[in-house]
């Protein structure tokens, strides 16, 4: 019998675990003026602490679970799961995109990209079809995409990448 | 709402009219640059084409340069970094962007731009000791032969010995020898596994037997608090930072650790005249991108000799906010020095081991 | 002292005044808009102050810095998006007065308190620097040390009923500020070989990615579903928007915020990010209703915009007197003084005081600006809840990139940005509360530092500590204050439980 918190406490736990391994690799410095703790201290102190209460996280989770036997478990699958969020998947998708394009397309081109598509994905389902949405989504991602490139590229020198074409 | 996307496309037109003019004077300049740094970035270290050109053709800078300083406003490194790239500005006639990419001594931005293909128009200002020592000790997997070296600007006024001005003693060498008779009482501030670290304490600990007890103050600007505050007893901190304490007597200064004295404070002893191997200098180096159009290097090299020669108003400041002389290398003789540097602090770390 | 302030307060031009104007508007420009900060501000008009007297440059960086830390109020309160980390604890409270719709009030709240508190800290700057310097000097790693902890045992008031979920948190903030170069011997943690890790993770990506990404994979998530909430705003705002007993209610909370916030900022290493949490712990502790705290309570907006605005005061005192930058924005400033010739030290007083006294002034100038100013914009900034969110929202994101870009010029830091979102997602899936993590963040370099240092401490001298009171004294109010939560927390767990 599961339930969120025994799941998250078992995600903890493994994280945890991992992090707890990869503490074992960390240099210790052995030259004079050492101190008494290392650099591996704090870190596996944290480590070991969140694999406890991850443990104590999954037995809480597992006694609620067994408390609440009798009710239903609501049914669901996977593909219900995507297309309930799948304005949050869209969305994180989308931004890997931005970011992944934008060396090679450009910080403007990357963001009039991203802005309206973004807009898009948030826009209710029922209006998204709407030319005037798209039309103003469009406006308004190439007048502050062009508006930032210039305020922040060329005056004040942040490095945003410029693409193959130039800008 | 209209009238928002009215105002709006007007703003965005007017603004659209002053880019294009822009990158219309700059967008056929940039593409020349951009495809001799092209041909330069291959991974192959071969010798830019153009190299036997003579200059003719050769119209460096068009645009502005970009100076990375690998630490904090504040400090010497980024000050000297300013303060030349105020001047080049006038010499080059073009802009020089400065910005601080910080962290681990300057590691952090020392392996970043070793991996950053070059576009003859960035460049990363640091010393010779971050580079130096934190190369030997590991803390960066870069040096200075992942870059094209193109001039040592400066040399700093060197670090100081400084302890309170109640301190029972007078010179490094009474210290020393206190610090024997009582171990671990005496104990220096500094950063554990740095290079003032290597330099200064690791030296005095490993060859001339100084016991030391050793806390660590990374950041030096907590060191003068620090002894002040007695946290610490003794301390190094580069002069331009505790000049003024000096001066109020607020801290007494024992020695210098630089080859010699400053030329503000002329009477001041110099540590490797008791003990040789006490020799911390601090270089200001200016390095481009590998693969630098070698044009581009020589030229920026040129400029800032100009302004270390003949520039009097620099040799002004230089002198009064720095406490030291215009120095600067060429081409050669910088890729010379990085390379005697790097030895000197593989030296050094073997003593850590 | 005060004649000198006078004397600088005459020789005001009216170039200055132009500048601290622009500067203050900049300032809340760069504030407000999340992914960009004061200390950007200031890094990016440094250049052009080269060109200018000590006196102008100085007053235009203070009224970036002034303007900069108090924008963050709008965005925090609007958008529940922190427009710079000093403004995190605005969020708490702030957001959840715009959403019934007390928006203006909430704003005019921050602007009188940010006031309130950047008054206060300059009055503690100009008369009491030298004796408040010579106080930070006594601060070593045992007192750093008790001052974490302290903060540490406070987190249990962040945690809200999970308890155990709000431990989870905290321990989670403190391994991901683990990440990088750990503290005193830069060794290399967690970083799988990518120098790329080597710096960590900054706050600045952290709290983009948790807050501002967040908020909007919120909104994604209800953009199907019918209920979305309409804030209605219609109420008209009368001057600050809130009454003068309310303003009178809260003085004990702004005047210990303040100080709170004062004492932060004298301590070099840590700055306004903690000011505003601990000031926010410090006053949801001692209130008589803790538990109205997150559901939108002007105490929440006081302790976290006077404390963050004190901190400027109190961040200028180390950096004029001692020469030591209390946090990124002063490391800024100290470098702008030095190029202007100017450098600060225990002889500022003698060889500068005109450019010193004139930041003091130029301080207490930008000050009132900013609130005029943001007065004036109140009703502006209001209307923008009336952006339709599915058009603010990306172009926020696109911002905040820009932002994550520009800390280090580097592509990695806003994909930092995307892994964190992603994060702050799943935790809230998960039940498991953003704000302890803040803390463990924010705190964990500094709890890790002077926990080694006081190690050695103690390996050298092992009864040392008692050569330090005020580590002594600061370990004593821990304990009390811990107990003291334990025991109200079983209280009111016994209460719950008769229920």
């Amino acid at each position: 019998m599961r339930n969120k918190d025994s799941i998250t406490g078992i995600v903890l736990a493994a994280f945890s675990v991992i992090y707890l391994y990869l503490s074992q690799g960390i240099k210790v410095f052995t030259g004079p003026g050492r101190d008494p703790l290392s650099a591996k201290f704090v870190p596996v102190l944290f480590g070991a602490l969140l694999l406890m209460c991850a443990c104590l996280l999954i037995i809480r989770g597992v006694r609620d679970a067994k408390k609440q036997s009798g009710q239903e478990r609501t049914k669901g699958s996977f593909a219900r799961a995507v297309r309930d969020n799948l304005e949050v998947i869209l969305t994180f998708a989308t931004l890997a995109v931005y970011l992944m394009i934008m060396k090679p397309v450009g910080f403007l081109l990357s963001s009039v990209l991203f802005i309206v598509a973004e807009a898009i994905i948030l826009t209710p389902p029922e209006k998204r079809k709407d030319k005037k949405t798209i039309l103003l989504a469009l406006v308004i991602a190439i007048v502050m995409s062009v508006l930032a490139d210039y305020v922040f590229a060329d005056i004040f020198h942040v490095m945003l990448p410029e693409g193959i074409l130039g800008f | 709402m209209k009238k928002l996307i009215c105002l709006v496309l007007a703003i965005v037109m007017v603004f659209s009219l002053a880019a294009c003019g822009n990158s219309g004077s700059s967008a056929p300049a940039s593409s020349q640059p951009a495809a001799s740094g092209g041909a330069n970035t291959s991974d192959t270290p071969a010798a830019p084409a153009p190299a036997a050109e003579p200059a003719d053709d050769f119209s460096w800078p068009e645009k502005e340069l970009t100076f990375v300083v690998t630490h904090n406003p504040g400090g010497d490194t980024d000050f000297n970094a300013r303060l030349i790239a105020k001047y080049l500005e006038k010499e080059l006639g073009v802009t020089i962007v400065v910005e601080n990419l910080s962290g681990g001594n300057g590691s952090v931005c020392v392996q970043q731009y070793a991996v950053t293909p070059a576009d003859n128009y960035t460049f990363v200002l640091t010393n010779t000791a971050a580079l130096g020592a934190n190369y030997v000790t590991g803390l960066s997997t870069a040096n200075y032969e992942d870059f094209d070296p193109v001039a040592i600007y400066g040399r700093g006024s060197g670090e100081c010995i400084i302890v309170r001005p109640d301190f029972p003693y007078d010179t490094i060498e009474e210290a020393v020898e206190a610090s024997k008779e009582h171990p671990g009482e005496i104990v220096f501030g500094g950063p554990v596994g740095g290079a003032s670290y290597l330099a200064n304490y690791l030296v005095l600990t490993e060859i001339y037997d100084a016991e030391f007890g050793l806390l660590e103050y990374g950041d030096s600007a907590e060191r003068i608090p620090g002894l002040l505050g007695n946290h610490i007893d003794i301390t190094t901190v580069s002069l331009l930072q505790c000049s003024d304490y000096i001066k109020s007597g607020q801290v007494k200064a024992l020695c210098t650790v630089a080859s010699k004295a400053a030329a503000l404070y002329p009477d001041m002893p110099v540590c490797s005249d008791t003990y040789p191997k006490v020799i911390n200098d601090l270089n200001y180096v200016c390095l481009a991108l590998k693969g630098t159009d070698p044009q581009v290097v020589e030229r920026l090299n040129a400029a800032i000799m100009n302004i270390i020669e003949n520039n009097a108003e620099y040799k002004e400041e230089c002198e009064t906010m720095n406490y030291q002389e215009p120095w600067a290398l060429n081409v050669t003789d910088t890729y010379d020095f990085l390379a005697e540097q790097q030895a000197y602090y593989i030296e050094l770390a073997d003593l850590a081991a | 002292m005060i004649t000198e302030f006078i004397q600088a307060l005459t020789s005001v031009t009216p170039l200055m005044i132009v500048l601290i104007f622009v500067g203050v508007a900049i300032g809340i420009v760069f504030g407000s808009i999340p992914g960009l900060t004061a200390t950007m501000a200031i890094v990016m008009f440094l250049p052009m102050t080269y060109t200018m007297n000590p006196a102008n440059a100085m007053s235009l960086l203070m009224a970036l810095y002034i303007g900069g830390i108090s924008g963050g109020l709008i965005s925090a309160i609007l958008l529940n998006m922190p427009g710079t980390p000093s403004s995190i604890a605005t969020c708490f409270d702030g957001h959840p007065m715009a959403k019934r719709g007390e928006a203006g009030k909430a704003l005019g709240t921050g602007i009188l308190f940010s006031f309130i508190g950047t008054v206060i800290g300059i009055i503690c700057l100009v008369i009491m620097a030298p004796a408040l310097s010579r106080m930070a000097l006594k601060f070593g790693a045992y007192e750093y040390l008790a001052l974490s902890i302290f903060s540490y045992s406070l987190v249990v008031v962040l945690t809200g009923k999970d308890v155990l979920k709000g431990i989870i948190s905290v321990i989670l903030g403190n391994m991901l500020a683990a990440v990088g170069m750990s503290p005193i011997d830069s060794v290399a943690r967690f970083t799988l070989g990518d120098y790329r890790l080597l710096p960590g993770f900054t706050i600045l990506v952290f709290l983009i990615g948790l807050f501002a990404i967040a908020e909007v994979i919120r909104y994604a998530e209800g953009v199907r579903k019918p209920e979305r909430f309409e804030v209605l705003e219609g109420v008209r705002i009368r001057g600050f928007g809130v009454s003068l007993k309310e303003v009178w209610q809260q003085k004990w909370n702004a005047l210990r915020s303040s100080i709170i916030g004062l004492g932060i900022g004298i301590l070099p290493g840590i700055g306004g990010s903690i000011s505003c949490m601990l000031s926010y712990t410090v006053a949801k502790n001692s209130s008589k209703h803790p538990e109205k705290f997150g559901t939108g309570v002007i105490d929440g907006v006081v302790a976290s915009e006077a404390a963050n605005n004190a901190t400027i005061g109190g961040a200028m005192i180390p950096l004029l007197s001692l020469g030591i930058p209390g946090d990124g924005a002063t490391a800024v400033l100290l470098g702008a003084l030095m190029i202007h010739g100017v450098v600060p030290g225990p002889l500022i007083f003698q060889n500068n005081a005109d450019t010193a006294f004139a930041v003091f002034v130029a301080m207490l100038i930008a000050a009132a600006v900013m609130v005029i100013e943001e007065l004036f914009g109140l009703k502006l900034f209001v209307k923008v809840l009336k952006i339709p969110k599915n058009l603010l929202f990306p172009v926020i994101i696109m911002l905040c990139t820009i932002g994550a870009i520009g800390e280090s010029n580097r592509l990695f830091d806003a994909w930092c940005i995307l892994i964190f979102g992603l994060l702050g997602y799943g935790l809230s899936k998960a039940g498991i509360p953003l704000i302890p993590m803040i803390l463990g963040f924010i705190l964990g370099d500094t709890l890790e530092l002077n926990l080694r240092k006081a190690s050695m401490l103690v390996s050298m001298n092992p009864t040392s500590i008692v050569q330090h009171p005020i580590a002594i004294v600061l370990f004593a109010v821990t304990l009390i204050v811990f107990a003291l939560n334990i025991r109200s927390s079983i209280r009111r767990a016994r209460a719950a439980a008769k229920e």
